[in-house]
């Protein structure tokens, strides 16, 4: 029988998501996260930069996660601001399903399709839009505004599809299994 | 055995004067000099079911020093933002420094000009007494390490990028994300460092309409970070 444990790192949520108590996450208000979602310590997410508050509508959001997930240790997450119309303003972040983000990733991407890995050290430009099933290596540096098709593996700084990956590649990145193990 | 009771006092006591909620929907962090212990407490849409934080365990080392500050009037300060040190920082007007970004001024003086933006998990320390001067329109991101002697006008340094101790990076530059320069390494105006190491001169021309950007981001990330520039008077 394992030892009870009174306090776990992680804070467990109806959903499934469990937050690490030693993560650093501003303006939770602003984010939705879809369920099963892992957030290692000393992740920084920036729910706060978000879009100023128009008139009638409510319930800004800065960024959106689907489900099952991680964010490893001392990732950073922050919506991109850009000028439009002479204002300066934060966009909204999606991310897919089975998103994996490694250790010390700094990601200011615009959208990320599902079964995405982004290796450690990596760096997100702004306004990057990731499509499905794409495998970044390690230390890469996407560049802003760039779109990177599905079914790719991407290294290099900047980095460059280097190799189409195969149809089973959802499989390969499927993230249930390290769920459970978390 | 009666010196650690002491201590452990005067850090409750400190905690207690910083005035920290103990439940509240945003996280808290509290700052000393060894540990960066965050207490998150989280409330996600759709979860309610939120168990309390651990208390927090008193530091065993002294407290940080506390450096004299010279904070303008019209700058953005989170109150998540680390400064430390022995010497004076010195910030102009209308910069904002982001939640979590450190800036210690132990080895010297830090000056930070007008309209500068620092991104948080930035490390901003001054090389030696000689001190670390960065001038206006400087904007530093995420994870950058700057301990040069100084950073020029409308400089950009991105994300993961490091500055050896004693460099001088001209005015307008850019450099690229996890881009690295040398101890005492000089860096001419204008320049770009792109992919890994490359550099090139930029004649873009773009100095203004870059500047332009950087004083529009400032005015919308006043509207965004909760400033709290009494905190780091004393």
């Amino acid at each position: 029988m394992a030892p009870k444990q009174s306090r776990g790192e992680y804070i467990e949520t109806d959903t499934g998501n469990k937050v690490s108590r030693k993560s650093v996450i501003m303006g939770s208000q602003n984010i939705i996260l879809g369920g099963k979602t892992i957030i290692q310590a000393d992740c920084t997410i920036r729910g706060d930069l978000r879009r100023p508050a128009q008139p009638g509508s409510q319930g800004q959001v800065a960024l959106a996660v689907g489900r099952f997930c991680i964010f490893a240790r001392s990732t950073v997450l922050r919506p991109p601001g850009k000028m439009h119309r002479g204002v300066y303003s934060h966009y909204p972040m999606k991310l897919g399903d089975h998103v994996f983000i490694g250790d010390g990733a700094v990601v200011e991407a615009a959208i990320i399709g599902s079964y995405v890995h982004i290796g450690k050290d990596c760096v997100i430009g702004k306004f990057a839009i990731i499509k499905d099933c794409v495998k970044i290596e390690d230390g890469t540096v996407i560049a802003p505004n760039s779109v990177i098709p599905p079914f790719s593996l991407v290294a290099g700084r900047p980095g460059v599809v280097v190799e189409e990956l195969p149809e089973t590649a959802p499989e390969m990145l499927d993230l249930k299994a390290v769920y459970k193990q978390i | 055995m009666g010196a650690c009771g002491k201590l452990e006092h005067s850090l409750l006591h400190l905690l207690l004067s910083l005035g920290l909620p103990s439940n509240t929907a945003q996280p808290i962090t509290t700052s000393t000099l060894a540990t960066h212990r965050n207490i998150t407490e989280t409330c996600f849409q759709g979860s309610l079911a939120v168990p309390m934080a651990p208390k927090p365990r008193p530091s065993e080392l002294p407290p940080a020093p506390k450096p004299v500050v010279h904070l303008a009037q019209s700058i953005v300060i989170s109150e998540q933002a680390s400064l430390t040190g022995n010497f004076p920082i010195r910030v102009g007007q209308h910069t904002v420094i982001h939640p979590r970004a450190k800036l210690n001024s132990l080895a010297g003086p830090i000056t930070i000009g007008d309209f500068c933006i620092v991104s948080e998990r930035a490390l901003i320390a001054a090389p030696d007494q000689d001190g670390l001067e960065i001038e206006s329109y400087v904007v530093i991101e995420t994870n950058a390490v700057v301990e040069a002697r100084r950073v020029g006008e409308g400089t950009t340094v991105e994300v993961g990028v490091k500055i050896g101790k004693g460099a001088v990076v001209g005015s307008n530059c850019k450099i690229t994300p996890l881009n690295k320069i040398e101890e005492s390494e000089i860096v001419d105006d204008s320049t770009v460092i792109y992919g890994v190491g490359q550099r090139r001169i930029d004649i873009s021309g773009s100095r203004d309409a870059r500047r332009k950007l950087t004083e529009k981001q400032v005015e919308a990330l006043k509207q965004l970070i909760p400033s709290n520039r009494t905190k780091f008077m004393s």
